[in-house]
């Protein structure tokens, strides 16, 4: 694992803001840190930065606790983000390069090759406050992935980015996930994360909800449903004993499995079924909205 | 840790020294610093150079003529070309002294008139002397008036007394003592110091001391509200330990306290070297001063300033890492700025009482220790056992605000909106 959180928590007064935390990212992925505002997901990113200290629990960075090392082998956006206003961009961009360990001539290499990739070469001299917030944007992303990172941490990546700077954002971000680099980020947008993780990690209220493999969660947890197309006498549906709920219009069913069950079943039964035309026979995958909505409901049932 | 550490001393100074708001700071300081020790003294030559019409109803009959001698003489003495700015004229009590002076006060207000001075016929009478001035707080006319006056009594006392004696030999018996004095050193080696020059020396070298202890102070707090307001905090605490951020920007910024005074000392050197002669015609109170410097007090001053950048820093950073915004911190700084203050307003006393029990237990008190010790070690070298307690004291003083300041600031950095009490301040210190 590159990242492991093991029953952390972190209490601010009387409230805690990560209540018992157990996460894995493992190399290579994009892991998602995904939950409502206030579920926690800052709070975790600044434990695993060593910016917060647990109050229990243990934390590893590249299988051992946080250490300078470490911290050069990390690139973090926060969501916040902030420059310093009257440093010239070269000095900044050298400045955070450096921090991480890189050498003079390399540090230098690095910065002219970021500035002329995202075309942002003329701005080298000019002080951080004479750009316009789009550029700022692009210098901070530069500083954040100058000296290469194996792990990137990036909270609300995509918050308050102009469209241009978004598309530079997701192809850099892929690019350095091609190269191997794994990256976590959070978001409260699900969307968003259905499209570009194939690891996640929702949390509710300093815990976990779901972990692991985008699809093997899409499986295991969420209840997909089953679009039937077809016309003739559907309510039988309602009888079979491994269906939860089905729904029937004219021409229409959709159908919820009990947990478990495999949909071939439900083929198998419509198939055998007589004066039953059959157009369409479509299992939905639920959304992660749906799963988070479902389990979330669950727990304060739980509860 | 070094490393890092060492990105942080090296943006804050270079970003500091690089700055050409930090060389006009640098050059204009001794300018300004000059300017306050010349000015006043040119000032008053401009009010010198000034008519001061005055009139005088002398009820004595003997004192118009030898004032207004006296007051030609006294010019003439003070080795100025320019005639007296004082030009007396006589004027008579009349019947009624009061409609008279009703009279003189008009003129006064009419600014025809600086003042009017009323002698009254018995010089022992302790008020025999009034005057009425447009403004009685002018030094000139003031001293000017008693100087010129006071031959004329003595000279009236001695003749009642059957002394007889021209005005020439009366001023000169009556001269003031002026006392040549040798500062004494703990060793016994004495150097002829004037009086003057030891408290000019003294004021100068505390005026740096509280100057760049303050401009340097702020400027940690100002650079840690800084990365708070413009939120580059967080990505720093992800790169450096919240102990590399505190060490780092406190020797960086010391370091560029220590090069301004590198550069005062190297410019005040040269200028030393190359106008001693014009220095000591200009102000031969300066030049004796500086000669009366002991060596030893240069490597205190050092020693000193480290010690009190460190303590004060420490407080001003502490408190930059609490506050939100600029408003919060000019209302947080005020109290430290006092521990600052306090001994910049009592100099005179720790001047005047050097060896007193109230000035030894306060050089010993850490956060006065810098400005108060140094100010004791200028006047006149205190026990060496007292410096080296003062010192070991302050040190210790400031490991443990170290300590203190670290945990304030680790937490206090990512926080904004509400300043936090003093309540939550004490958990954090058991939470941390």
């Amino acid at each position: 694992m590159i990242v492991s959180v093991r029953s952390v928590r972190k209490r601010f007064g009387n409230f805690y803001a990560v209540d018992g935390m157990e996460m894995g990212v493992p190399p290579g992925v994009i892991y998602g840190l995904l939950g409502p505002n206030g579920a926690g997901k800052t709070t975790t990113i600044r434990m695993i930065l060593g910016i917060f200290l647990p109050d229990e629990g243990a934390i590893d960075v590249f299988g051992h606790p946080l250490d300078d090392r470490a911290r050069d082998r990390i690139g973090y956006l926060p969501e916040e983000r902030g420059l310093y206003r009257k440093m010239k961009v070269r000095d900044l961009l050298m400045f955070f390069a450096r921090s991480h360990g890189l050498g003079q001539k390399a540090a230098a290499e690095r910065v002219n090759g970021w500035l002329e990739r995202v075309e942002l070469p003329h701005v080298a001299r000019k002080k951080v406050e004479e750009l316009s917030k789009g550029m700022q944007q692009k210098i901070q992303l530069i500083s954040t992935i100058l000296h290469e990172p194996e792990l990137l941490i990036l909270d609300e990546p995509f918050s308050g980015l102009d469209p241009i700077n978004l598309q530079l954002m997701k192809d850099i971000f892929l690019e350095l996930h091609n190269r191997g680099t794994t990256v976590i980020f959070s978001t409260h947008n699900m969307e968003e994360a259905e499209k570009m993780c194939n690891s996640i990690c929702l949390i509710n209220k300093g815990r976990v909800v779901v972990e692991g493999d985008l699809h093997h969660v899409k499986e295991s947890y969420g209840h997909s449903s089953i679009l039937i197309d077809a016309s003739g006498p559907l309510e039988f549906l309602k009888k079979l004993d491994y269906v939860a709920e089905a729904e029937l219009y004219e021409n229409y069913a959709e159908v919820r499995l009990q947990d478990g069950q495999a949909s071939g079943r439900l083929l198998e039964d419509l198939v055998r079924q007589p004066g039953l035309t059959i157009r369409k026979f479509e299992q939905v995958a639920p959304t992660l909205r749906n799963i988070f909505i479902e389990r979330v409901k669950g727990d304060s049932h739980e509860n | 840790m070094k490393t890092r550490t060492w990105e942080i001393i090296r943006r804050e100074y270079l970003e500091r020294v690089t700055k050409k708001s930090f060389w006009i700071g640098t050059v204009l300081m001794p300018v300004l610093m000059l300017a306050m020790l010349f000015v006043p003294g040119l000032l008053m030559q401009v009010s010198l150079d000034k008519e001061l019409r005055i009139a005088v109803i002398d009820r004595s009959g003997k004192v118009f003529e030898p004032l207004k001698d006296n007051l030609k003489n006294a010019q003439a003495e003070a080795s100025n070309d320019e005639p007296s700015p004082f030009i007396i004229e006589r004027r008579e009590a009349g019947a009624d002294l009061e409609a008279t002076l009703a009279g003189i006060k008009q003129e006064i207000g009419n600014k025809k008139l600086e003042g009017c001075l009323i002698v009254g016929p018995d010089f022992d009478a302790e008020d025999n002397f009034h005057y009425f001035g447009r403004n009685v707080n002018n030094l000139t006319v003031i001293r000017g008036l008693q100087g010129g006056l006071n031959p004329i009594v003595v000279a009236d006392r001695l003749t009642r007394n059957k002394i007889d004696a021209p005005p020439e030999k009366i001023r000169e018996w009556i001269r003031r003592v002026e006392l040549v004095t040798f500062q004494v050193a703990a060793g016994g080696d004495s150097k002829k110091s004037n009086l003057g020059s030891s408290i000019f020396i003294t004021f100068t070298f505390v005026m740096i001391l509280y100057v760049s202890l303050l401009v340097y102070g702020i400027a940690n707090l100002r650079g840690i509200l800084e990365e708070k307001t413009t939120r580059i905090m967080e990505v720093l605490l992800a790169n450096f330990t919240a102990k590399q951020i505190m060490t780092g920007k406190l020797i960086g910024i010391g370091l560029v306290g220590l090069t301004q005074m590198l550069v005062y000392s190297l410019t005040g050197g040269v200028i030393a070297a190359y106008g001693a002669v014009t220095a000591a015609a200009m102000s031969p109170e300066l030049a004796e001063g500086l000669a009366a410097i002991n060596p030893m007090s240069l490597v205190y001053f050092v020693i000193f300033f480290v010690l009190g950048y460190f303590i004060f820093s420490a407080m001003f950073l502490a408190i930059g890492s609490l506050c939100s915004t600029e408003e919060d911190a000019q209302n947080m700084q005020g109290p430290v700025i006092m521990l600052l203050v306090i001994p910049m307003v009592s100099t005179m006393f720790f001047i005047s009482n050097p060896d007193s029990l109230i000035a030894v237990i306060i050089s010993l008190i850490p956060v006065f220790t810098p400005m108060v010790m140094m100010m004791r070690i200028l006047v006149q070298t205190p026990p060496l056992w007292q410096i080296l307690l003062s010192i070991v004291l302050s040190v210790a003083f400031m490991v443990g605000l170290m300590w203190a300041v670290a945990k304030i600031f680790r937490i206090g950095v990512l926080m904004y909106g509400k300043r936090p009490s003093v309540k939550e301040i004490i958990h954090w210190f058991k939470a941390a």
